[in-house]
C-alpha cells in the first residue's frame, strides 16, 4: 500500500514540477519590452504601410549573426528602436541609436557588441549589458567605445575620435617602442603592450573603469603606481594621459577579418574647408565619373552631355546650394538614349546614406571654389 | 460444413481482423494477466526488460535501511544522465569557438536548456556521490563476498567509468573553471615523470608524457584535447558503462540476488526442484545460487510484481522529482571562457579530485597515481583476500565489526587531521631541506605516510583478532574517512596557492 | 478487503497517469528544446540598403542571400534565385532563368516555362525599414507582379 501512495504522490510531484518549469521559462522581460516598442511605435507612425508592419511584428529572439566576426548579438531583441529615427525621443531600451555611425556601421554587418561591449549572446537586461560575474567585457563608457573604434581604424587618424588619435600620436612622439613591444616592434625593456586592452580580462567580477583609471594614473606617476617601476615620468597632462590611455586599450590581440577594416582614406592634408571637401570628392570616388580634378570628360555614351560626364566647374552657376545639395543627395537618372548601350555608368548615383551632412557641405564648398572667378572665402563661415 | 475455401477464408480474415487487438497484444506478452503466481513469474520472465529482477524478491531486499536503494538511484541517474546528454549533445559542439556560446545559449536562447544542463550537471555530481555510498553499503554487508566477488569487480571498473564520464564531462564548457581544472587533472596523468626524471631516465622512457600526450591529442588542452573528451564523454564510456551496468545488474539476479543474513535461509539448494517447474528454467541448474522457482512461493519473499516494480517506478519518479527541483535551484557553474593565459587560483579539480589533489599537493606521483592505484588495487582484492563467509547481510558484520569500524574512523580522523594539520603549521621535508631530492620526498610524504599507517593498521586488527574480514572493515573505513577528510580539505580549505584556510571569506582580495 | 484492493488499484492508476503526463510533459519540453527560437544563420529579414542607391532599370544579384532585386518605372520587385523544384540556384541568362539540376526554365518574371518546377520563381516581399533601407523578406511570398514603391 505505502509503494502506491508514494508512486502516485512522485509522479504528480514530477507533473508539478515540469509545469513550473515551463511557466518560469516563458517568463522573459524581452517578451514585454517588444510589447511596450510595438505600442511607442504606433503611437508615433502615421505611414499606413508601415504600421500595418509594426501591428503585424512578430515577438520574437531578434539576432545579428555575424558570421565573419564569430559573434551573434541579441541586443536588438530590446533595443528595437535603433534604427528608427522616429524614436529618437523614446527612453531606453526604445530610443534610435545617437548619430550617424550606423551609416557606416550598418548592425546587420557590424553586430552592437564589436564597438560596445557586453555581452552580445544574453537576452536578459544584465547578462547583457555584463555587469554579471565571470563576464569581463561589461558595456562600455564612452572613452573605452573610443579605443574600441581603434582596433579595426589601425592605421589613420580617424574623425571624430580625437583622444585616439592624439593618444596614436603622442605613443610615437614619447617614445614608448624604445622600451615596450607592440605588434612586433620595439625593445623588451618594458611589458609587451601588443594585447593590452584585452586586460580587463581579471580572472574575476571586477570591471574595466578601475584598470582604466589606474593605466590614466600610471602614466602620470609610474612610481607612485607601481614603486619599482623603470618608467619614467613623461610629465603628461591628465588629459594626454588619457588620451594615451585610450590608445592603449585600443591594442588588442582580436583579428579584424579583411572585409571589416576600413579603407584607407585618401592621404590628403587638409587645412581649409575646401581642402576637405576635395578630400570628401576623393573618398567617395567622384573623381571616377567627373575627373580627377573635376575636369569631366570621361566617356558616358549615353550622357546628355554630348557622350561625356560633365565637368564640374560650372556647379556655382547652375545649381544653387540647396539644389546642388539635392542633386548630390538623390542622383539623377538619365534614360538611356540609345537602348541597345551600354549598361551603367549611366546615373549620377543618390549619394544621400553615403556622404553624411557635414562632408556634403565641405563636397559643395570644393565644388563651388572651382568656379574660375569666384571669391573662395564667400561659404567659408 | 458446405462453406466453400473462399468463404471460410473471408470470414476468418474479418474474424481475424476483429480479434487482432487482442492477438496482437497477446504476441507481446504471451501469458495472461499478473493475477496467479504463474502469470506474475511470467511476466518478469518472458519481459527483456524485466528479465533482469528476480521473480520472487526477499524481504530484506525491499528494506529500505538494508539498501538505501543506492544502486537503484545510481541506475537512474544514470538513465537520465544518459537522456539529458543525448539531448544537449544535439545542441553542443565540440569546438573551442564555439562550445562555451552554445553552453551560454543553452540558458539564453535554448528553451528548458538551463534546466537540462543544470540536471545532466547535478545528475553527475550525484551518481558520483550515489556510486560511492552504494561501495560503501555493499562493503559494509559484506555483500562482495562469494558468489557475488565478480560484482564487486565489476562494481569497480563502474566507479572507475563513473569518474571517468564526470572528469571527461568536465572540459567540455570550456570555461575557465573546466580548463583549469582538467589541466591540474590531466597533469596528474604525466605525473610519472616525477620518477622518470628523478632518476634521469626520461629522455629515454617517458610513460607520464605518454599519457598525457595519448589524452590531450597534444601538450596542451586545445581543441583536439576538446574532441577527446568529448569523444570518450559520449560515446566510449557511455558504451562501457552501458554493457558494465548490464552485467553488474543481471550479475546480482545470477548470484542470487541482494544478499540477506544467512540464518532466514530455508529454501532448498541447487538441484533438488521439485517436479512441477516448467522445463524453460532447467537451465537455472547450472546457476550458481538458490533455483528460481515459478509456482510456490519460497518462505520469507513475495512476488517481484508488483510490488518490486511499484518501487522502483516511485524511486525513479522521486529521483527525478529531486533532481528537477534542484534544478531549478541551482545553475550549474560557468565561468569565463577558458583562457590559457590566465590561470585559475586555485584550479581546482572537480570535488571528488579535491582528496587526490591535496595529495598532489604532497607529491604528484605518489598523490596522482601510487595511491589511487593501490586504493584502487586494494579495493578490488578485498573480497578475494576477505573470504570469510560470516556476517553476510548483515551491517559490520556484527558488534565487533561496528566497533572496529568506530575506532578506525575515530583513528583515522584524528590521524590524518593532525597530519594535515602539521603540514600545514611546519611544512615538509622540502621546507626543511630545500635540497632534498625528489625521489625521497615522492616516497615519503603525507600520502605515502597514510597509506602506510592503514596498511599496518589493518594488518594489526588481521593478526590481532585473526579475522580478515575485521581487517577488511578496519581498511575500507579508514580509506573512506581519508577520502572524506582529504575532499573536505581540498574542498573546503585550501584557497590561492593552495595555501590554508579557514573560509573562503579569508582569501585575499581579487578571489 | 475488496475495499483495500480497489484503493491500491486506484493509487497504482493514479501514479501510472501521473507517469503517462510526465512522459508526454517531457515529450512537448524536448520538442520545445529542439524546436530553437533563433537559428545559427544569417536572418531571414535581410536590409539592403536605400532605395535611391539601387538605379531605376536596373537589377542585382544577391548571391548570398539568393535573390534578385530589381526596380522599375513601378517599383522595386525581389525575385527568390532558388529553383521551386529542389531547390538548386538558378542562372540568369539574358531574359530568363535556368536551373542547372534539372533544366527547369522560368521567364524574366519567375513563371514557369519548362521542365519539372512545380511553380514559378518566389517574388519576395519588400518593404521599407523606419530608417529608409530597403528590407527583404527572404521568408515573405508576395504575389507575383507585387511592387514596393517608396514614394
Amino acid at each position: 500500500m505505502g509503494e502506491r501512495i508514494w508512486f502516485a504522490l512522485s509522479s504528480f510531484a514530477v507533473v508539478f514540477l515540469l509545469l513550473v518549469v515551463a511557466v518560469a521559462d516563458h517568463d522573459t522581460e524581452w517578451r514585454d519590452l517588444q510589447k511596450e516598442y510595438q505600442r511607442r511605435a504606433l503611437a508615433k507612425e502615421k505611414v499606413f504601410s508601415a504600421r500595418d508592419l509594426l501591428e503585424d511584428m512578430e515577438i520574437r529572439i531578434r539576432q545579428e549573426y555575424l558570421e565573419g566576426l564569430g559573434r551573434t548579438d541579441r541586443c536588438e531583441t530590446c533595443h528595437l528602436g535603433l534604427q528608427n529615427p522616429k524614436m529618437v525621443d523614446a527612453p531606453q531600451p526604445h530610443t534610435t541609436h545617437p548619430g550617424d555611425h550606423l551609416l557606416h556601421h550598418d548592425p546587420q554587418t557590424f553586430g552592437c557588441t564589436v564597438c560596445h561591449g557586453g555581452q552580445g549572446l544574453a537576452t536578459n537586461t544584465d547578462d547583457a549589458h555584463g555587469f554579471v560575474p565571470f563576464w569581463n567585457h561589461p558595456i562600455r563608457t564612452p572613452m573605452q567605445i573610443e579605443a574600441a573604434c581603434g582596433t579595426c581604424h589601425r592605421d589613420q587618424p580617424l574623425p571624430g575620435a580625437e583622444r585616439l588619435n592624439a593618444g596614436r600620436k603622442l605613443f610615437a612622439e614619447i617614445g614608448c617602442v624604445g622600451c615596450h613591444r607592440v605588434g612586433g616592434r620595439g625593445q623588451n625593456i618594458g611589458p609587451d603592450l601588443s594585447a593590452l586592452g584585452d586586460k580587463d580580462f581579471t580572472g574575476d567580477a571586477r570591471v574595466g573603469t578601475e584598470d582604466w583609471e589606474w593605466n590614466v594614473e600610471h602614466l602620470l606617476r609610474p612610481r607612485a603606481s607601481v614603486p619599482t617601476s623603470t618608467m619614467p615620468q613623461f610629465g603628461l597632462s591628465r588629459d594626454e594621459a588619457t588620451a594615451l590611455t585610450v590608445f592603449l586599450y585600443s591594442l588588442t590581440g582580436s583579428v579584424v577579418p579583411s572585409e571589416y577594416l576600413p579603407s584607407k582614406r585618401p592621404q590628403i592634408e587638409v587645412s581649409t574647408r575646401v581642402e576637405a571637401g576635395r578630400r570628401v570628392y576623393v573618398e567617395y570616388g567622384c573623381a571616377g565619373c567627373h575627373g580627377r580634378n573635376a575636369e569631366g570628360g570621361l566617356l558616358n555614351a549615353n550622357a546628355q552631355s554630348g557622350g561625356q560626364v560633365p565637368a564640374l566647374e560650372k556647379v556655382k552657376e547652375g545649381y544653387w546650394r540647396e539644389a546642388l545639395a539635392e542633386r548630390i543627395n538623390e542622383g539623377l537618372v538619365t534614360a538611356r538614349a540609345d537602348p541597345a548601350g551600354p549598361p551603367p555608368p549611366l546615373n549620377m548615383p543618390a549619394w544621400a546614406g553615403h556622404i553624411g551632412p557635414e562632408k556634403l557641405e565641405l563636397l559643395m564648398d570644393y565644388l563651388y571654389s572651382l568656379a574660375p572667378e569666384t571669391e573662395e572665402d564667400d561659404w567659408d563661415d | 460444413m458446405l462453406e466453400t475455401g473462399a468463404e471460410r477464408g473471408k470470414s476468418g480474415l474479418l474474424a481475424n481482423l476483429g480479434r487482432f487487438h487482442r492477438n496482437f497484444w497477446r504476441s507481446i506478452v504471451r501469458h495472461g494477466p499478473p493475477t496467479s503466481p504463474r502469470n506474475r513469474s511470467s511476466i518478469v520472465v518472458s519481459n527483456i526488460f524485466l528479465h533482469i529482477h528476480p521473480v520472487h524478491v526477499h524481504h530484506n531486499s525491499l528494506k529500505w535501511n538494508y539498501t538505501f536503494g543506492l544502486g537503484l538511484i545510481s541506475a537512474f541517474l544514470f538513465i537520465i544522465l544518459c537522456v539529458t546528454g543525448v539531448v544537449l549533445m544535439i545542441f553542443y559542439v565540440p569546438s573551442v569557438d564555439l562550445a562555451y556560446d552554445r553552453i551560454k545559449d543553452l540558458s539564453f536562447v535554448v528553451t528548458g536548456g538551463q534546466l537540462m544542463r543544470n540536471m545532466h550537471r547535478w545528475g553527475a555530481h550525484a551518481m558520483v556521490l550515489t556510486v560511492l555510498l552504494h561501495m560503501a553499503r555493499v562493503f559494509y554487508t559484506g555483500s562482495y563476498k562469494k558468489p557475488r566477488e565478480f560484482n564487486w569487480t565489476l562494481g569497480m571498473a563502474l566507479l572507475v567509468v563513473t569518474l571517468g564520464l564526470s572528469f571527461t564531462g568536465y572540459l567540455l564548457p570550456w570555461d575557465q573553471l573546466a580548463f583549469w581544472a582538467i589541466t591540474v587533472g590531466s597533469a596528474i596523468a604525466g605525473s610519472a615523470r616525477e620518477v622518470t626524471d628523478a632518476l634521469g631516465m626520461t629522455s629515454y622512457f617517458d610513460p607520464g608524457g605518454m599519457m598525457r600526450e595519448l589524452l590531450l591529442g597534444g601538450t596542451e588542452i586545445g581543441q583536439d584535447a576538446l574532441l577527446r573528451f568529448y569523444t570518450l564523454h559520449v560515446v566510449v564510456l557511455p558504451t562501457v558503462a552501458i554493457l558494465l551496468v548490464s552485467v553488474h545488474i543481471w550479475r546480482v539476479r545470477k548470484d542470487g540476488g541482494l544478499s540477506r543474513p544467512a540464518e532466514k535461509e530455508t529454501t532448498r539448494e541447487v538441484g533438488t526442484r521439485e517436479a512441477g517447474a516448467t522445463r524453460t528454467y532447467g537451465l537455472m541448474a547450472l546457476v550458481k545460487g538458490k533455483s528460481t522457482r515459478i509456482d510456490t512461493l519460497p518462505e520469507g519473499t513475495d512476488f517481484a510484481w508488483p510490488r518490486l516494480f511499484l518501487i522502483e517506478a516511485a524511486l525513479f519518479m522521486s529521483v527525478f522529482a529531486v533532481l528537477i527541483v534542484v534544478s531549478l535551484l541551482f545553475d550549474a557553474p560557468l565561468k569565463e571562457l577558458a583562457n590559457p593565459l590566465i590561470p585559475e587560483n586555485p584550479a581546482k579539480a572537480p570535488w571528488y579530485f579535491l582528496g587526490l589533489q591535496e595529495l598532489v599537493s604532497y607529491s604528484g606521483f605518489a598523490g596522482g597515481i601510487l595511491i589511487p592505484g593501490i586504493s584502487l588495487l586494494g579495493l578490488f582484492l578485498i573480497p578475494y583476500l576477505d573470504r570469510e563467509q560470516a556476517g553476510i547481510g548483515v551491517w559490520c558484520h556484527d558488534r565487533t565489526g561496528r566497533r572496529e569500524a568506530m575506532v578506525s574512523a575515530i583513528a583515522t580522523a584524528v590521524g590524518i587531521t593532525l597530519l594535515v594539520s602539521f603540514t600545514v603549521k611546519f611544512g615538509w621535508l622540502r621546507d626543511w631541506y630545500p635540497d632534498i631530492p625528489q625521489l625521497v620526498i615522492t616516497a615519503f610524504n603525507p600520502g605515502t605516510v597514510i597509506v602506510a599507517l592503514f596498511a599496518i593498521k589493518s594488518a594489526w586488527t588481521v593478526h590481532r583478532t585473526g579475522s580478515t574480514r575485521l581487517g577488511a572493515i578496519s581498511l575500507f573505513t579508514m580509506f573512506c574517512v581519508g577520502f572524506a577528510i582529504l575532499t573536505y580539505v581540498g574542498t573546503f580549505l585550501r584557497g590561492p596557492n593552495w595555501a590554508f584556510y579557514w573560509s573562503q571569506a579569508d582569501w585575499p582580495l581579487g578571489h | 478487503m475488496s475495499k483495500e484492493i480497489d484503493r491500491r488499484g486506484f493509487f497504482t492508476r493514479l501514479g501510472l497517469v501521473g507517469m503517462a503526463i510526465a512522459v508526454g510533459q517531457v515529450f512537448v519540453g524536448l520538442f520545445r528544446f529542439f524546436y530553437l527560437s533563433v537559428f545559427y544563420e544569417r536572418s531571414q529579414i535581410v536590409r539592403i540598403g536605400r532605395p535611391d542607391t539601387f538605379p531605376m532599370g536596373t537589377s542585382r544579384l544577391f548571391p548570398e542571400y539568393r535573390f534578385l532585386l530589381f526596380r522599375d518605372g513601378e517599383g522595386f520587385y525581389a525575385i527568390s534565385a532558388v529553383c521551386t523544384h529542389l531547390g538548386c540556384v538558378v542562372k540568369r541568362t539574358g531574359d530568363q532563368y535556368l536551373c542547372p539540376c534539372h533544366g527547369s526554365t522560368f521567364a524574366a518574371d519567375g513563371r514557369v516555362t519548362k521542365g519539372p518546377a512545380p511553380a514559378g520563381l518566389k517574388w519576395l516581399q519588400v518593404t521599407q525599414a523606419a530608417d529608409g533601407q530597403l528590407v527583404v523578406n527572404l521568408a515573405q511570398t508576395v504575389q507575383t507582379g507585387t511592387r514596393f514603391d517608396h514614394a
